[in-house]
């Protein structure tokens, strides 16, 4: 076994959630004997946590275009990385994430940043109200779907 | 959270799945070689990305397999320094705390990388921030309670060359790939110490609803 390339590239979650139900898939089909148990535990123990994030709830297109609207505020592959997985939705956690975010980021490009956060007032909302299990699953849902709605709008 | 990593190996298929398509062997073969072992320096492998390339099938002496060079793309957990990443806790020591992702469980936060100032309750187990209040005021302790959900900063990833040697007990528990983290900085540490600020606001407006609510209630009942 020969490593050729350590670092292709960064994945985001959304991919790697993606081709994990794909696999998933494919071991299902397999009869029993055939199946990989040690695989399919990794697969679903790595698809629970990641069906626990915002990732849950987004797909490629999403990140595609939350790539394409955050082009002017030049952020890093990184950083860009880190918001789609984690969905920042307020200014200490894009602090966070972001490097000296006070000094490379204008008044404009931040309220551009803090617009995609005034979603999380809405989930809030939409959260505390729900008091089912299924209804704070669904509003998750519609949250994730209004906030990378906004992006694709 | 996670890379992609270009590899390649020789693959041996048996005999009996020659008569299967030859992709789809390998897939299997390579997920069963690699998912969930860890390669020093790389990371944790987790599942196959793709098949690049395919080499021609040899055979050796005395050996029924084939063996087939394979170049593929493989999914790897490994966060990169200074990311944020989100894990729950799973127990705690005076040297520190242990955090989980579900499927990797060595994330590991010392002692001295815990929001200061802090102190460890031996009752429960559990360390706490004292958080500072006004002047005057007693610091109120927030607990790292196990289970709760942590947010926090990847310092190092530290890999170690384990030799599998099934009779020496101490290299049983020693690990081959840990996380260390820090949770120093603000916004770091369990999240619902940083969630209330906006659900403070929240709660005030949920208050104002409910009376209105309450309200076109009892107009309702009046009316029947």
């Amino acid at each position: 076994m020969e490593v050729i390339n350590k670092m292709v590239t960064l994945l985001p979650n959304v991919e790697v959630l993606k081709i994990i139900n794909e696999t998933r898939a494919r071991e299902t089909k397999k009869k029993k004997h055939d199946q990989d148990s040690k695989l399919s535990t990794l697969l679903f123990e790595t698809s629970s946590y990641l069906n626990q994030t915002p990732v849950a709830s987004q797909n490629e297109e999403h990140f595609c275009k939350l790539v394409e609207v955050l082009k002017p505020v030049k952020l890093t592959q990184a950083e860009i990385l880190q918001i789609a997985n984690l969905r920042p939705s307020s200014s200490i956690e894009l602090q966070l994430i972001i490097e000296d975010c006070e000094e490379r980021i204008k008044t404009e490009e931040q309220l551009e940043l803090k617009s995609l956060q005034c979603y999380h007032r809405w989930r809030q909302n939409l959260w505390t109200r729900a008091k089912q299990p299924t209804d704070r699953k669904r509003a998750n849902t519609e949250y994730d779907r209004a906030y990378f709605g906004f992006v694709l709008a | 959270m996670f890379i992609l990593s270009e590899m390649q190996d020789i693959v041996a298929v048996v005999p009996h799945h020659f008569k299967n398509q030859l992709k789809e062997t390998l897939h299997n073969s390579l997920n069963w070689r690699f998912a969930n072992k860890v390669i020093v320096d790389l990371g944790l492998c987790v599942c196959l990305y793709d098949i690049l390339h395919v080499g021609d099938m040899f055979i050796l002496a005395c050996d029924g397999r084939g063996h087939v060079p394979v170049r593929f793309r493989f999914i790897i957990f490994r966060p990169f320094v200074d990311e944020i990443l989100e894990a729950k806790i799973v127990s705690s020591t005076e040297a520190g705390i242990t955090l989980s992702v579900g499927f990797f469980e060595d994330i590991f936060i010392p002692m001295h990388k815990l929001p200061c100032p802090n102190g460890f309750e031996k009752t429960e187990q559990t360390w706490y921030w004292a958080y500072g209040q006004e002047e005057g005021e007693p610091p109120t302790k927030l607990m790292m309670e196990a289970g709760s959900t942590v947010r926090f900063r990847v310092v190092e990833n530290i890999f170690k060359d384990v030799r599998p040697d099934p009779n020496d007990e101490p290299s049983k528990n020693e690990k081959s790939f840990q996380v260390i983290g820090q949770m120093m900085e603000s916004g770091l540490g369990c999240l619902t110490w940083w969630n209330n600020e906006g659900e403070e606001d929240e709660e005030e407006e949920e208050d104002g609803e409910e009376q209105s609510a309450n309200g076109e209630e009892d107009e309702d009942m009046s009316a029947e």
